[in-house]
This record gives structure tokens, C-alpha cells and sequence, in this order.
């Protein structure tokens, strides 16, 4: 069967939708603050890298143990991780109303400027970082 | 108006040697100052004033005090800031601190910060690399195993005070240690304090340092995700650039 060439218009419209994406995404990460006082969580450091057909996510997770603490989900455009620490985490000297909080894991749902497939993902915890590599879902 | 670093005490020693350590890749820089800060026990000698800098203070125990800021113990003075050098400031804080350098007959500068390596993850002991003011500085760090980077653009504080430490005749050194790209790495910390150790000449036991390391990465995650921000403004992506020209 003959494949449908996308003209040019549909090459920039992709490309645009694809901007718009990712700005949304580095948006959201700039107001998005570090902890969550009224579940008792905090908010890991992650990153997302682009590696062409693949898309690999690391989450910064000190205190936790071993993959068994971590709970992965996965839908072709989100990821979400929740993490147990294995001693909890107190600002004593912060803002009065929150110093007594006492933070026992870790919780972030990552918004990808890509789709993915979430059933080839790979996952691996080393040094209290966790990497999950998945490769995109092509359009 | 144009700032300048406030004496609030007599320095220690004499020729002090000043390392600088600000938030950049991986907070290799300011990790490295917190732990000598805290390990050597050293006192704020100066703080840095400008009506450019943030307004903001950053309180301790109560006080005020300027982000920016010198601590000293014996002749080793640590300069640090407790948030990002915005962009408009570098160049400022950088004159400010040669003019400190001059009135306090400084002997040498040096300079810790990362660069992103993005297999980091499986790398045991971070290298640390070198870019030196002079040739004969380069021999020297080079003979006790320090390797210099080769190529390359720095970005930011390390590349303003090498390019005007090398004008000015001043002998500087900034060390460059392989880290995290997003993550604090007090790892590629204990390299560089190693690295500075054999520089300088003095002992450091870096364990505690190490056995910290989860704690120190959870402190640092706000400034962390802050100096990311900052990165992207001085445009630090820059530093994975390969130059064109190759003459000298």
C-alpha cells in the first residue's frame, strides 16, 4: 500500500505542537514547588532526556532503598512515581505550620512532551536515582 | 553603582588562597564550599553588597546576612552564595572579588564546578579535569595528576575569572569535575576536594562528606532546581559545545 507523504504544512504543525509541549512542560516544572506538606511528600528532582526513539526519565530519590519502595505508573504520556523513604525528613528550623512535618516519601506524576509505550519500558535504581527508559510511541 | 565584598573580619592567615564555590551543574561547587565551610569551622571574613543583587536576604538563626559571601580559616578563604549568580551579576561579582583579591595580596584562586556527563550514573569516582590561567600553571597541575580539559567553553563565574584571571596575571585554576546534570553530586565534591587537596597541599578526610550525601541531596533540591533555572538564563548548555577555532 502506498504511504501518504505529509506535506510541509504538516511537518511545521507537528513541530509546532511539539514546542508548545515541551513549553508547557518547563512551565509547569518552574511553579511546581518541592514538597507537599498536607500528604507528607516531597517532590524529587527528575529529568527527562530525548535519545531519538527513546525517552529516558531519572528521578532523584535519596533515602530510598530498593526498586520494591517504588511504584511506578505509566500512561502513554504521563509517568508517576511514588517512593517510601526509609527514615523520614523534618525542616525543624522552617516556616512555623510546616517544621513539624514529618515527609515519608517521595511523589511526582512527570508530564512527557512525548507519547510513549509504556509496556517497553526498562527500569534500574542505582545510587538513589531511578532511570526508566521507554522507547516513544511512533505516530 | 557597583558592588563590592565588606570586610566584617581580619583575615586569618597570610596570602590566603580563595576557592570558590557557586551554584552550577550539579552543585559541585557549592557542596565542595558547605563542606569546607563546616568541616574547617571557618568564620565570615567579608560579604558581598550591590544594588544588583536579588532582593532578598537569607536569614540564619534569626539574622540577616548577604547571600553572597566570604568565610575564612588559617589562609583558605571560601567564597559561596546560597542562591543562583544571576546573569546581570557575574561580571560584577567577578570584578568585585579581583579588587578583594588585590587588597588582601590573594595567592592563588580556585574554582570548583561540574560538567554534565550524562552517563554519570555509572561512573564509581567522577575525573576531575583543569583549565589553569598561565602554561606553567597548566605543567604544574598537570604533574600532580590533574588532567587539563583540553577544549571547551566555560560558562559563567569559572569562565569570566579564568579569561580575566590570565589577563590579570593572576594565578587561578578552575577544576572541573565530571557530574549530575540536574542532581547535587557531593561524589563529584569528593573528587574535586581531593583534587584541591593535592593542589593546595593540605588533608581532608572526605568520608563524612560521602556518608552525608543523601542528606546534602535532599537540602540542596530547592537550590538545585533554582540554579537550573539560571542555567538556562546564562545559557550553560553552552559548555557542551565543542569551539571551532583550535589556534592559540
Amino acid at each position: 500500500m502506498e504511504r501518504k507523504r505529509k506535506s510541509l504544512f504538516d511537518i511545521f504543525d507537528e513541530l509546532f505542537d511539539q514546542i508548545e509541549l515541551v513549553d508547557k512542560h518547563l512551565r509547569r516544572a518552574n511553579r511546581e514547588v518541592m514538597w507537599n506538606p498536607y500528604r507528607e511528600e516531597l517532590v524529587p528532582l527528575t529529568h527527562i532526556r530525548d535519545e531519538v526513539d527513546y525517552v529516558v526519565i531519572t528521578a532523584d530519590l535519596p533515602y530510598v532503598r530498593n526498586l520494591n519502595d517504588i511504584d511506578i505508573t505509566m500512561t502513554e504520556s504521563e509517568i508517576s512515581i511514588r517512593a517510601r523513604m526509609c527514615r523520614t525528613v523534618k525542616y525543624e528550623k522552617w516556616i512555623p505550620g510546616f517544621k513539624d512535618v514529618e515527609y515519608k516519601q517521595w511523589a511526582k506524576t512527570i508530564h512527557l512532551p512525548f507519547l510513549i509505550n509504556p509496556s517497553k519500558a526498562t527500569v534500574r535504581f542505582k545510587e538513589h536515582i531511578l532511570e526508566i527508559r521507554v522507547p516513544k510511541k511512533l505516530s | 553603582m557597583y558592588g563590592k565584598f565588606v570586610d566584617v573580619r581580619k583575615l586569618e592567615g597570610a596570602e590566603p588562597s580563595v576557592i570558590i564555590g557557586l551554584p552550577d551543574v550539579g552543585l559541585v561547587g557549592v557542596i565542595s564550599a558547605y563542606y569546607l565551610i563546616r568541616k574547617l569551622t571557618m568564620r565570615e571574613v567579608a560579604y558581598f553588597e550591590s544594588p544588583n543583587l536579588p532582593p532578598l536576604a537569607v536569614v540564619h538563626d534569626g539574622l540577616p546576612f548577604s547571600p553572597i559571601r566570604m568565610f575564612n580559616w588559617n589562609n583558605l578563604v571560601v567564597l559561596t552564595s546560597e542562591v543562583p549568580i544571576p546573569s546581570n551579576l557575574i561580571n560584577e561579582v567577578v570584578e568585585a572579588l579581583f579588587k578583594w583579591v588585590d587588597d588582601h595580596r590573594v595567592k592563588g584562586i580556585y574554582c570548583i564546578t561540574g560538567i554534565s556527563v550524562p552517563n554519570r550514573l555509572d561512573i564509581d569516582k567522577p575525573a576531575v579535569y583543569a583549565v589553569t590561567s598561565s602554561e606553567e600553571i597548566k605543567v604544574s597541575v598537570s604533574s600532580i595528576g590533574i588532567k587539563p580539559l583540553e577544549e571547551g567553553i566555560l560558562v559563567g563565574v569559572p569562565g569570566v575569572l579564568i579569561r580575566e584571571s590570565a589577563k590579570r596575571n593572576m594565578k587561578s585554576v578552575v577544576l572541573i569535575s565530571e557530574t549530575h546534570e540536574v542532581y547535587p553530586d557531593p561524589g563529584a565534591a569528593a573528587s574535586s576536594l581531593e583534587a584541591l587537596s593535592k593542589l593546595l597541599g593540605f588533608e581532608i578526610d572526605l568520608k563524612p562528606l560521602l556518608e552525608e550525601a543523601e542528606e546534602i541531596r535532599i537540602r540542596a533540591r530547592d537550590l538545585m532546581k533554582r540554579t537550573l533555572e539560571n542555567m538556562e538564563a546564562i545559557n550553560k548548555a553552552q559548555e557542551r559545545d565543542v569551539p571551532m577555532l583550535y589556534y592559540r
